[in-house]
């Protein structure tokens, strides 16, 4: 099944995104896991009519990574262009998901990108690239998760304009949760009661809350004929605690919303 | 039998904030909470299956009031000795409660036919209060809404202040320990001077029971006062006489029962608290699940103080001396020497090579060395009454013990070890309370110098369940493999029925328990302490660390906490070889 890719705004995100699109100014999402960054761009991306390249950063990601680096074959060597140069090239929307992850070294690629140069510096070619106007940059940034030893340098997120999401408000979670799966609003209602609820225990056995991805999926399986029950601790429970004591809890809670 | 531990997260999740549940072993038939801890009648432990509906009910309605801030103290005192008011206002406010929150409300509660009213319910719950203590008719009010107690919440806010003057009387020693061998009761004539024998001392800053008695009987006749002159309501049609009668009956019962038993709710019962055993050193042994420890969060009545400047960030120095803890080995890549060939980064060098540039270094190799911080700490504050004298400068102890736990706290926690922190004080074994300040888990954050802004200083200190939790969560919490507890307590040992050598062996035992478990432990005490000997026979010299101020730690905080953590690896190798060798 192919979701649509319509987004419903919470706030300014998608004004906000495309006059930063306009000006060549680069965009850095912040925001907790699971309230929509990805989908966000994704929606931009089809609005814009750009093509979007996604890079998910981990901790081993190098400059070389990004601007693409020499390959033996055979005895020769050819280069293959990274991700970040292959944007610049086609003019596209080029994504950093979780951009912190990724080693220092990669800022010295993004600084004269982000920046009024816009220009990417392909050293082992020698060569600099001008980025040209479709090109954009975004970054994406949970700041609730990384320890304070990974953290964005104040140099990089000044650079960026920032559009932080939040999970939505209860009548937008609503509207998206019919929207995305086609669920009925009396049982939309039901999960986003109790997604709300979820998010004010800061227990210790719960480090993320219940995102709208897990309520998605949670109606996505009811409407599949999945009890709701069951489709509550399948796709909320389950990610959210191996606990045992905090399970049952959970599950209680669950039983009095959906009920 | 219904177990109330598993309504845990209702509650919280619908009152926003850490809340504990009890099944109540009296006879109240309403459920109603104290802002910290919800109470269920004991009903609901025989109720059979088919009424189990209410209990969840109950939960609701009450972490709804908790939530809606309809538990505060100035109104609450306008309701005691008015149980039917008491009762009109619960209802309005659980009305009121239900459209506020009603976004993180179950959709179960809010369908309940008593939840549709057509009329709007009051603006806030002042509104809630006039309108229940008027002749205006008010909505029915089924069993499961429960009911406020003015006095269980003001008892504990009385009975806060009562302890907090006792133990700093204690502290000075002047507290002579003697149970009672009557119980007073609430008209017996001679409760007042024999109370008040019992709190008068030419040595306490002014005196206790006197201040406690203004306090809330001022309280009492002032408001009457007002109620008179402002001509409304209900308040105003009973004489004032009445209400101060009310007022005084109720609360001579609660300080006669002070000093001798738990003040707070009756914790037996099925309850979601954590049972640690006790050492009894004069039987030899343990008693099992003996003190019952119950993780709450810091709330206070009143309203944050404002610890602006208390809690400031420490200075490089400590970080400095701090930076060297709990290091691991850890493999490193691209490095200039090592053990091993790193082979991308080999092959990186070789396509560099063949296209003609020349590697700027060759940092080929893998190598281990020791920078993995592998240390969980947990902080355990003493935030016992004892804690809130003050010093010749007129800084509190407990003020520098705060300020020295959010330095210490902030400063592992940037150098990137695992932190948590609580603060502790009890009321007896029943009620040893464990304040969260900072999960494991949580990322530092503003929040953290929001609780500790929350903290008053009152109970009393049971340092052996202290320890007892402060490991359990280093060990199933945290998982490091080098796991240090910090305590900062200002060395009173002292608890109902857990004082000198009984309350030393336990504590002794406890740290004996977690340094066997490979828990490290260490002890400050800020601002001297007046039982450095008890103390040190309990913690050991080298694990102790006694200064004026929270600064001094500086010096030697390393070489303390070297040495603990030093003492328990190398039981862990013995340990281990003497396993290898059988």
């Amino acid at each position: 099944m192919v979701r649509s890719t319509a987004y419903i705004a919470s706030g300014k995100e998608r004004e906000i995104f495309a006059a930063a699109s306009r000006n060549g100014l680069p965009v850095l999402l912040k925001g907790p896991t699971g309230c929509g960054k990805t989908r966000f761009v994704q929606a931009m991306a089809e609005a814009l009519g750009r093509p979007l390249i996604t890079v998910a950063c981990h901790e081993d990601l190098t400059a070389g990574d990004l601007v693409g680096r020499f390959l033996l074959r055979g005895g020769e060597t050819v280069w293959e262009d990274g991700p970040l140069t292959r944007a610049v090239r086609d003019g596209a929307i080029c994504y950093l998901d979780e951009v912190v992850e990724a080693r220092a070294d990669t800022t010295v690629v993004i600084h004269p990108l982000a920046d009024h140069r816009r220009e990417l510096n392909v050293e082992r070619l020698g060569v600099k690239l001008i980025a040209p106007p479709e090109f954009m940059l975004v970054m994406s940034y949970n700041p609730g998760y990384q320890s304070v030893l990974k953290d964005l340098k104040p140099s990089t997120r000044q650079r960026m304009v920032s559009i932080e999401l939040r999970f939505p408000s209860p009548e937008i979670e609503e509207r998206i949760l019919v929207q995305e799966t086609g669920i009925d609003i009396d049982n939309a209602r039901r999960l986003v009661r109790l997604g709300q609820a979820i998010r004010q225990l800061q227990h210790e056995g719960l480090p993320e809350a219940a995102s709208t991805r897990t309520l998605v999926s949670t109606a996505l399986l009811i409407k599949d004929g999945v009890a709701p029950q069951d489709a509550a601790e399948a796709a909320i429970t389950g990610p959210l605690t191996d606990d045992p004591v905090a399970a049952k809890q959970l599950l209680e809670m669950m039983r009095i919303y959906i009920a | 039998m219904i177990d109330a531990s598993r309504y845990l997260f209702l509650a919280c999740a619908v009152a926003g904030r850490r809340v504990a549940v009890h099944v109540s072993s009296g006879s109240e038939t309403l459920a109603s909470s104290d802002g910290q801890a919800i109470l269920l009648p004991s009903t609901v432990l025989q109720d059979d299956a088919g009424d189990e509906q209410r209990t969840w009910k109950q939960v609701v309605a009450q972490a709804a009031l908790i939530g809606a801030g309809s538990l505060q103290l100035q109104l609450l005192r306008r309701l005691v000795g008015r149980p039917d008011a008491a009762r009109r206002y619960a209802c309005l406010e659980v009305l009121r409660a239900s459209r506020l929150l009603a976004a993180r409300m179950p959709t179960a509660f809010l369908d309940l036919p008593e939840l549709r009213h057509e009329h709007a319910p009051p603006q806030n719950a002042a509104d809630s209060l006039s309108w229940a203590l008027s002749r205006r008719p008010v909505p029915e009010s089924p069993a499961y809404f429960g009911t406020v107690r003015p006095l269980m919440a003001l008892r504990k806010a009385i009975s806060e202040e009562g302890w907090s003057a006792l133990t700093q009387q204690q502290a000075r020693g002047e507290f002579q320990h003697k149970q009672p061998q009557r119980q007073f009761d609430d008209d017996d004539a001679t409760e007042e001077s024999a109370l008040l024998r019992l709190f008068q001392n030419p040595f306490a800053a002014g005196n206790a029971m006197a201040e406690l008695l203004n306090k809330i009987l001022g309280a009492g006749t002032s408001k009457g006062g007002r109620e008179k002159k402002a001509g409304e309501g209900a308040g105003a049609e009973l004489p004032v006489g009445s209400i101060e009668r009310a007022l005084r009956r109720g609360v001579h019962a609660v300080l006669a029962r002070l000093p001798f038993e738990v003040p707070d709710i009756d914790a037996r019962g099925e309850s979601a608290g954590l049972r640690y055993p006790e050492w009894d050193i004069h039987q030899k042994k343990y008693r099992p699940d003996w003190a019952m420890v119950e993780e709450v969060e810091a709330w206070r009545p009143e309203g944050a103080r404002d610890l602006g400047e208390v809690l400031k960030p420490a200075g490089h120095e400590l970080k400095r001396q701090l930076g060297s803890l709990g290091l691991d080995h850890q493999m490193h890549r691209r490095q200039q020497d090592g053990a091993e060939l790193d082979v991308g980064r080999l092959l990186d060098a070789a396509i560099d090579l063949a296209t003609g540039h020349s590697p700027p270094s060759l940092d080929v190799y893998r190598a281990s060395r020791r920078t993995r911080r592998d240390l969980a700490i947990v902080v355990g504050l003493d935030i016992s009454g004892s804690t809130g004298e003050r010093s010749g400068a007129g800084v509190s102890v407990f003020d520098r013990q705060l300020q020295l736990a959010y330095r210490l706290g902030r400063t592992l926690n940037d150098l990137g070890d695992t932190v948590a922190m609580f603060g502790f004080h009890s009321w007896g074994r029943n009620l040893v309370r464990s304040v969260r300040l900072k999960g494991p888990e949580e990322r530092w954050s503003a929040c953290v110098a929001e609780r500790f802004a929350q903290l008053e200083p009152v109970g009393y200190t049971r340092t052996g369940a202290a320890i007892r939790h402060g490991a359990r969560m280093l060990r199933t919490d945290m998982r490091l493999p080098n796991r240090l507890l910090i305590l900062i307590t200002d060395g009173i040992a002292y608890d109902q029925d857990y004082e000198t050598a009984y309350a030393q062996g336990d504590a002794r035992k406890a740290l004996e328990e977690a340094r066997a478990a490979g828990t490290a432990c260490v002890c400050i005490c800020v601002g001297g302490s007046s039982d450095a000997d008890q103390l040190r026979a309990v913690f050991g010299a080298a694990n102790l660390l006694i200064v004026d101020e929270p600064q001094q730690v500086t010096t030697s905080i390393r070489r303390v906490c070297r040495q603990a953590l030093g003492a328990v690896s190398q039981r862990r190798l013995q340990s281990s070889t003497a396993r290898a060798s059988r």
